[in-house]
C-alpha cells in the first residue's frame, strides 16, 4: 500500500520573542497509507496541529522531511495541493461574506464551478443557510462550511484538524458518517481529534503522539491489542464467593469494583464458567478483558518521558 | 494565476469596507458640490463684461511691469500673466468655475491617498486577523504569487475606485457650474483634468500597495496604518525640519510633486548664497520614480518576509 503522507524525523522548534525555545515536534516519523480514515491523536500541545501545518507548508520544519502525495513539502506542494482538502484548527472563513461567497472565492482559485459548490453545501447539509453571513453561523455551521470548503476540490487527501469541534451530538454523528463515507470512497482522511471514542469508531488506523513524538501507530485493532490485558472479565451475583471458588480451583483472579478479573486466556472461558457453576454460581457476563482507545491513549501518553523543551 | 486573480477580484469587490468607503465618498462629493452650487451665484452679463475688462487691464499691466519681477529667469512672462486673464478673479461674488476644477481635484489627492491606504491595509490585515490567509494558502501555497496578486488587485481596485469617484465629481461639478457658475475653460483644460485624475488615481494605487506591504509585514491593519502615519507625519516631518534638502528623497514631497504635476521647489539649506535662499527642484517624473521605488522596495521586503515566516 502506497503512503500518501510520509514524515521523517520532523522537528519544529519555535523561538520566542523574549528568548527561549518551544519544541513542538521532536523527531516525528509517520506514514499514512492510501485510503481510509487515519486518526492522529495526542493531548493538547502534542504537536498535532504543528504537524498538519508542516504538511500544508504553512510552517517550515526546523529539521526532517515531509512528503505529501509523493511531493516534497513545501517545494513540490503546489503540484499536489489541488488534490488536498484541509481544515487547520477552526475553519478560517471570511466572516462578512455569505457561506456561498466564501466557497466561491476559494473555488475560483482552482476554477471550480457552481455545481461543485452546490454539491459541497448539500453534502454538509448547509444548502439552506448558504446565503447567510458566516458571522451569523454557529460554531458547528462554521465547522461544516469548513468541511464543505475542504471537499470542494474533490480531494484525494483530506487533512482535518479537529473537524468535530463545536458540533452538537447529531453533528458529530454526521461528521462520523461523512468521514467514513469519504474513507470508503478511497480518499485518505487524516483526522486529528481529541474525541477518542469518535476516532475508535471512525478510523482504520491511528497514530498517537505525545510531546512531539510518535508513541504508537498502526491499525486500531493492533494498537488496542498492544495494551490489551491477557484475561477475562467475569460478572456474577456474589463476587466474593466467585473469587473464592476460582482461587480454590487454582485459577488466578482478582476482585475489582464490579467484576472479577481472571488471568486466563479467552479460550479457557469454559473452564471459568464450569468451575463457578459447580459451586452453584452462575455468570451474568463473561468477556475478554479489552481496553478502549481512551485507556490506551492515556496509558501511552502518561508513560511518555518528558521531552526536551 | 488567472484563477487566483479572479478569486481576489471577487473578494475585493465583495468587501464591505470598499463599498462603505465608496458610498461615503460619493455622499461627500454630492454634499460638497451641492453646498458649492448653493453658495455660488452666476454673475450677470454686465458683471462678467466688467470683470473681463479688468482682467484684460491686469494682463496688460502684468506684461508691462515684466510680471512684477516674480518670474524666474528663463520662464515665460506671458504664461505667468495669463492667469490674470481669468475674469472670475475680479468678480465680487464667488462663483463655481469649471476652469478651477484641476486645483480642486489636486486638493482631493489627500483623501484619495487615504482611501488607498485604508483599502490596502485592511485588505491584508483582515486576512491575517480572520485567519483566511491560512485558508488561501491551503489552496495556493506559492506565497509570493498570492502576495503579488493581492497587491495588484488591491492597487487596481483602489485606482479604479478613485478614478470613478473623481469622474463622478467631475460630472456633478460640470452640472453645478452649468447651473450656477462659470463654464469657460482655458485651452488645454481637458488634458490637464485628465492628467490630474490619472495621477491622483495612480497615487491611490501606490498608497494601497505601500499599505499592503506594511500590513503584510505587521500582519495587522492598525499596525500598517499606524506605521504609515508615523513614517509620514513624524519621521519625514523631523527629517524635513532638520534637513530640508533631503525632502527630495521623502515620500511626502514626491507625492506632492506628482499631484501638482509640475516642478516642486524645496528649500536647500546646503546651498545658501549671498543672493538668497536656494532651492532643489523635484520634477514630476523624478517624483513618480521615487514613489515607485518606495512601493517596489516595500513590496520586495514584504514578499521576502511573507515567504520566509511561518503562518500560524
Amino acid at each position: 500500500m502506497a503512503s500518501v503522507i510520509e514524515v521523517e524525523g520532523l522537528r519544529k522548534e519555535y523561538r520566542r520573542l523574549r528568548g527561549g525555545r518551544t519544541l513542538a515536534v521532536d523527531g516525528l516519523d509517520l506514514e499514512v497509507p492510501e485510503g481510509g480514515v487515519f486518526g492522529f491523536l495526542g493531548p493538547n500541545g502534542a504537536g498535532k496541529t504543528t504537524t498538519i501545518r508542516c504538511l500544508l507548508g504553512l510552517v517550515g520544519p526546523s529539521a526532517g522531511r515531509v512528503r505529501l502525495l509523493d511531493a516534497e513539502v513545501p517545494r513540490g506542494l503546489s503540484k499536489v495541493i489541488r488534490r488536498v482538502g484541509s481544515i487547520v484548527e477552526s475553519p478560517a472563513l471570511f466572516p462578512r461574506f455569505t457561506g456561498r461567497r466564501n466557497l466561491e472565492i476559494l473555488a475560483r482559485i482552482d476554477g471550480i464551478g457552481k455545481a461543485a459548490i452546490d454539491a459541497s453545501l448539500e453534502r454538509v447539509d448547509l444548502a439552506d443557510r448558504a446565503g447567510d453571513l458566516v458571522k451569523n453561523y454557529s460554531l458547528g455551521m462554521k465547522q461544516r462550511l469548513g468541511i464543505a470548503a475542504a471537499l470542494l476540490k474533490d480531494p484525494a487527501v483530506l487533512l482535518l484538524d479537529e473537524p468535530a469541534n463545536g458540533l452538537d451530538p447529531a453533528g458529530i454523528v454526521d461528521v462520523r458518517r461523512l468521514l467514513r463515507s469519504l474513507g470508503a470512497e478511497g480518499r485518505t482522511v487524516f483526522v486529528s481529534s481529541h474525541i477518542l471514542s469518535e476516532i475508535q469508531q471512525t478510523a482504520d488506523r491511528v497514530a498517537i503522539v505525545a510531546r512531539g513524538r510518535l508513541v504508537a501507530s498502526g491499525p486500531v485493532s493492533e494498537v488496542l491489542a498492544s495494551r490489551r490485558g491477557e484475561g477475562l472479565v467475569v460478572k456474577l451475583g456474589d463476587l466474593r464467593a466467585g473469587l473464592d471458588a476460582l482461587t480454590a480451583a487454582g485459577i488466578e483472579a482478582t476482585l475489582s469494583a464490579e467484576a472479577l478479573r481472571v488471568a486466563l486466556p479467552v479460550h479457557e472461558s469454559e473452564r471459568v464458567s464450569r468451575t463457578l457453576a459447580q459451586r452453584d454460581l452462575f455468570v451474568t457476563e463473561l468477556r475478554p478483558d479489552e481496553v478502549d482507545l481512551e485507556t490506551v491513549f492515556l496509558e501511552l501518553t502518561r508513560d511518555e518521558p518528558e521531552g526536551p523543551s | 494565476m488567472i484563477g487566483l486573480l479572479s478569486s481576489e477580484w471577487l473578494r475585493m469587490r465583495s468587501r464591505r469596507l470598499v463599498k462603505v468607503l465608496a458610498v461615503l465618498a460619493l455622499l461627500g462629493i454630492v454634499v460638497a458640490v451641492v453646498i458649492g452650487a448653493v453658495q455660488s451665484e452666476r454673475p450677470s452679463d454686465d458683471e462678467l463684461a466688467r470683470a473681463e475688462q479688468r482682467a484684460a487691464r491686469a494682463y496688460d499691466r502684468c506684461l508691462a511691469k515684466d510680471a512684477f519681477g516674480q518670474v524666474e529667469p528663463g520662464a515665460d512672462v506671458e504664461d505667468f500673466c495669463r492667469a490674470q486673464l481669468d475674469p472670475s478673479i475680479f468678480l465680487r461674488e464667488q462663483s463655481l468655475r469649471l476652469s478651477g476644477l484641476p486645483e480642486i481635484l489636486q486638493g482631493s489627492a489627500f483623501i484619495a491617498i487615504l482611501i488607498g491606504l485604508v483599502i490596502g491595509a485592511s485588505s491584508v490585515g483582515a486576512s491575517w486577523q480572520s485567519g483566511t490567509m491560512t485558508t488561501i494558502l491551503t489552496w495556493e501555497p506559492r506565497r509570493v504569487r498570492v502576495f503579488l496578486v493581492r497587491a495588484a488587485i488591491v492597487a487596481l481596485g483602489a485606482s479604479a475606485l478613485i478614478a470613478i469617484l473623481l469622474g463622478v465629481f467631475l460630472a456633478l461639478f460640470w452640472v453645478a457650474t452649468s447651473l450656477r457658475g462659470l463654464t469657460d475653460t482655458p485651452a488645454g483644460w481637458a488634458s490637464e483634468v485628465a492628467g490630474v485624475v490619472a495621477r491622483v488615481s495612480a497615487l491611490a494605487g501606490a498608497a494601497s500597495i505601500i499599505s499592503v506591504a506594511i500590513a503584510m509585514l505587521g500582519r495587522n491593519t492598525a499596525a500598517a496604518l499606524g506605521g504609515v502615519f508615523v513614517y509620514l507625519a513624524v519621521f519625514e516631518g523631523i527629517v524635513r525640519g532638520l534637513r530640508p534638502r533631503l525632502g527630495r528623497f521623502l515620500l511626502g514631497d514626491n507625492i506632492a510633486a506628482v499631484v501638482i504635476g509640475d516642478n516642486l521647489k524645496i528649500f536647500d539649506e546646503a546651498d545658501m548664497t549671498s543672493a538668497g535662499p536656494a532651492f532643489v527642484t523635484i520634477t514630476p517624473v523624478r517624483a513618480a520614480l521615487v514613489v515607485a521605488i518606495y512601493s517596489l522596495v516595500l513590496m520586495a521586503v514584504a514578499a521576502i518576509a511573507f515567504r520566509a515566516r511561518d503562518v500560524q
